[in-house]
């Protein structure tokens, strides 16, 4: 062993994998145990990888993560110098279950498998203590970490619950604005007065709605309403709702309706997901642009898509934008429109998925099945 | 008239929207004319109400001609124009009431045109886009007689509502109305099987006149009428 690897070992000698043990037979390891010097961010393995080996961190500190919803990795925990992992794979042969991650310039020692069992062999009921109390170290971090996560689901939900009672109470105003301006609507024959009622009672009905869907999204669940309804009156209503708006930010729209026949869906809902998307595809273009609206019908699936010319999505930001409270490029917005999208339509047992070029535009694709009978 | 200036957007749409709101004070001046009938005073006023409409009209037309519109006023496809109204017709079986699909993005010119029509004995149904007359249409492609579509109308305009209504019933009877229509364009609507035009501003009875004299000559034609047989009746 040259005296630089003998130093090195000095440092691993003092892991708690090998508290205890009597320094004869930690020489006797010694030979046996690779030593690895590795720089920040370098991966020591990833999910998934067959594990054959577990590792002595002699020096810095090694990061253990987990791809998480949407692709991108959750830190799970840090393996700092003196302790160990990996020892898992060791021990029932699965793949690894999580990656490991160099934070720093750091020193690790490799155990292979038949060193393993070579230890267990010098020193049983030592390296078992030493096993036994890092598994139960962690099972109590893992532990802590679950009871937290577990409260801060359950304040989610205690917030569900107070956002459900104001919501309802919220629903009895706006219903008395829609008598009012219903009530006011019959006593005249001024045009403008019902006119204005007129979209009074719409805007009311918008709110309403809306209250609607925060309620559904506070409960977690998308109780639907559906009809059978054509792509015209889809885009009739998409017309009175958010279409109209476009001449004005000079945005041009385009559309390419190539299937014609029926939709199965929640019609107010649906729409407010398409009004949404549009409303999305007109930020995005604060110069102006083409805004495209397509239906097609495309292995016994109907497509629509929204596509705009404008600025484009952060390809760090795509996978996880149907989270909540992601926004991108807007100063307002609850940061809900998207991950409201992804649920309602996956209740229409359909699909959403958004391809993004920045400076490009971005294409969002909604597939629904065809309904029955059509 | 030699000048060119048939691809000047800004003259053809202030042509189209002067007369659309030609279209819907004359409409309503003729329909309170109506409920104050009997009443001299008013009627002096309303005459001058009309003579204004019709010099107004006169001054959009020039303005319409030279931004390429058309200056027909009343056009019926050929093959219905081949009926010439027979002096004497056998009188309908049974009269049934016509059904009539008014399209048009202006909500005054509908609640005119439905109440115009409606009087004339017509049942009325009307859609405030092309989309939601597709959408009427398409349910119930039959129920229809005729359809009075507007031309400009915002993101389907009365040309593609006209060449999918016809993708959904060939047979279906479209008379086409609008304030301005570029002679070009009426000419390929026209040989795309348009049953008529009727340029606005119109006068309540001339909409009602052409409505039915489209309907009775695209009836005959549906009853495999030809004008052999009318001549010879």
């Amino acid at each position: 062993m040259s005296a630089s690897l003998a130093v090195a070992f000095d440092q691993l000698s003092e892991n708690r994998l090998f508290e205890g043990i009597e320094s004869g037979l930690l020489d006797e390891i010694a030979p046996s145990v690779r030593v690895v010097q590795l720089s920040p961010g370098d991966v020591i393995f990833r999910e998934g990888d067959p594990g054959d080996v577990m590792y002595l961190v002699g020096r810095g500190s090694v990061k253990i993560s987990k791809a998480g919803r949407g692709g991108q990795q959750e830190t799970l925990g840090f393996i700092q110098s003196g302790n160990f992992f990996g020892e898992m794979a060791l021990l029932d042969g699965e793949p690894r279950s999580a990656m490991a991650t160099a934070v720093e310039s750091t020193l690790l020692g490799t155990v292979d498998e038949p060193t393993f069992q070579h230890i267990l062999e010098l020193a049983p009921s030592r390296l078992h203590m030493n096993f036994l109390r890092s598994v139960s170290e962690r099972l109590r971090s893992v532990n802590s970490h679950f009871i937290s996560e577990v409260m801060r689901s359950e304040r989610l939900s205690l917030v569900g619950a107070m956002a459900n009672s104001i919501i309802h109470d919220l629903k009895n105003p706006i219903c008395i604005v829609r008598c009012c301006s219903d009530l006011i609507a019959r006593d005249t024959t001024d045009v403008r007065i019902r006119e204005l009622a007129a979209m009074t009672d719409k805007a009311a009905d918008g709110m309403l709605s809306m209250t609607q869907e925060l309620l559904d999204y506070a409960r977690g669940s998308t109780s639907l309403s559906c009809e059978t309804v054509s792509i015209w009156r889809l885009l009739d209503e998409l017309n009175q709702q958010a279409l109209q708006l476009l001449p004005g930010h000079n945005v041009q729209f385009a559309k390419n309706i190539r299937y014609d026949g029926d939709v199965f869906v929640d019609l107010p809902r649906f729409v407010r997901v398409l009004a949404n998307l549009i409303k999305n595809a007109r930020e995005a273009m604060p110069n102006g642009g083409i805004l495209t609206m397509s239906t097609d019908l495309v292995n016994g699936q109907v497509v629509v898509r929204i596509s705009d010319t404008g600025i484009g999505i952060p390809p760090d930001l795509l996978p996880r934008l149907f989270e909540p409270f992601v926004t991108h490029g807007k100063s307002h917005g609850t940061g809900l429109g998207m991950a409201i999208a992804k649920s309602v339509v996956t209740a229409h047992k359909g699909k959403i998925s958004v391809a993004s070029v920045q400076g490009k535009g971005t294409t969002v694709d909604i597939r629904l099945p065809v309904p029955a009978g059509s | 008239m030699s000048v060119n200036s048939s691809d000047d957007p800004a003259a053809q749409k202030a042509a189209s929207e002067l007369n659309n709101l030609l279209e819907i004070i004359s409409g309503t001046s003729s329909t309170l004319e109506n409920i104050w009938a009997g009443n001299d005073g008013a009627q002096k006023y309303f005459d001058m109400l009309r003579t204004s409409v019709d010099r107004a009209a006169a001054v959009t037309a020039e303005l319409a001609e030279h931004a390429g519109g058309t200056n027909d006023k009343v056009l019926l496809h050929p093959e219905l124009m081949d009926f010439a109204r027979p002096r004497k017709m056998p009188p309908p079986a049974a009269k049934k009431t016509r059904r009539l699909l008014v399209v048009d993005d202006e909500p005054m010119a509908l609640v005119l045109a439905k109440r115009i029509l409606s009087e004339a004995g017509f049942e009325v149904e009307t859609a405030q886009s092309g989309f939601e007359c597709l959408d009427l249409f398409r349910k119930r492609p039959r129920h229809f007689d005729l359809i009075l579509l507007d031309l400009s109308m915002p993101f389907m305009d009365g040309e593609e509502t006209f060449s999918r209504l016809r993708g959904i019933w060939p047979d279906v009877v479209v008379l086409l109305s609008t304030g301005f229509i570029a002679k070009e364009r009426l000419d390929r609507m026209m040989a795309a099987g348009m049953a008529g035009f009727l340029r606005k501003p119109h006068r309540p009875d001339e909409m009602v006149a052409h409505v039915r004299s489209v309907l009775e000559r695209a009836q005959m034609l549906r009853a495999g009428c030809t004008v052999n047989t009318l001549v010879a009746s």
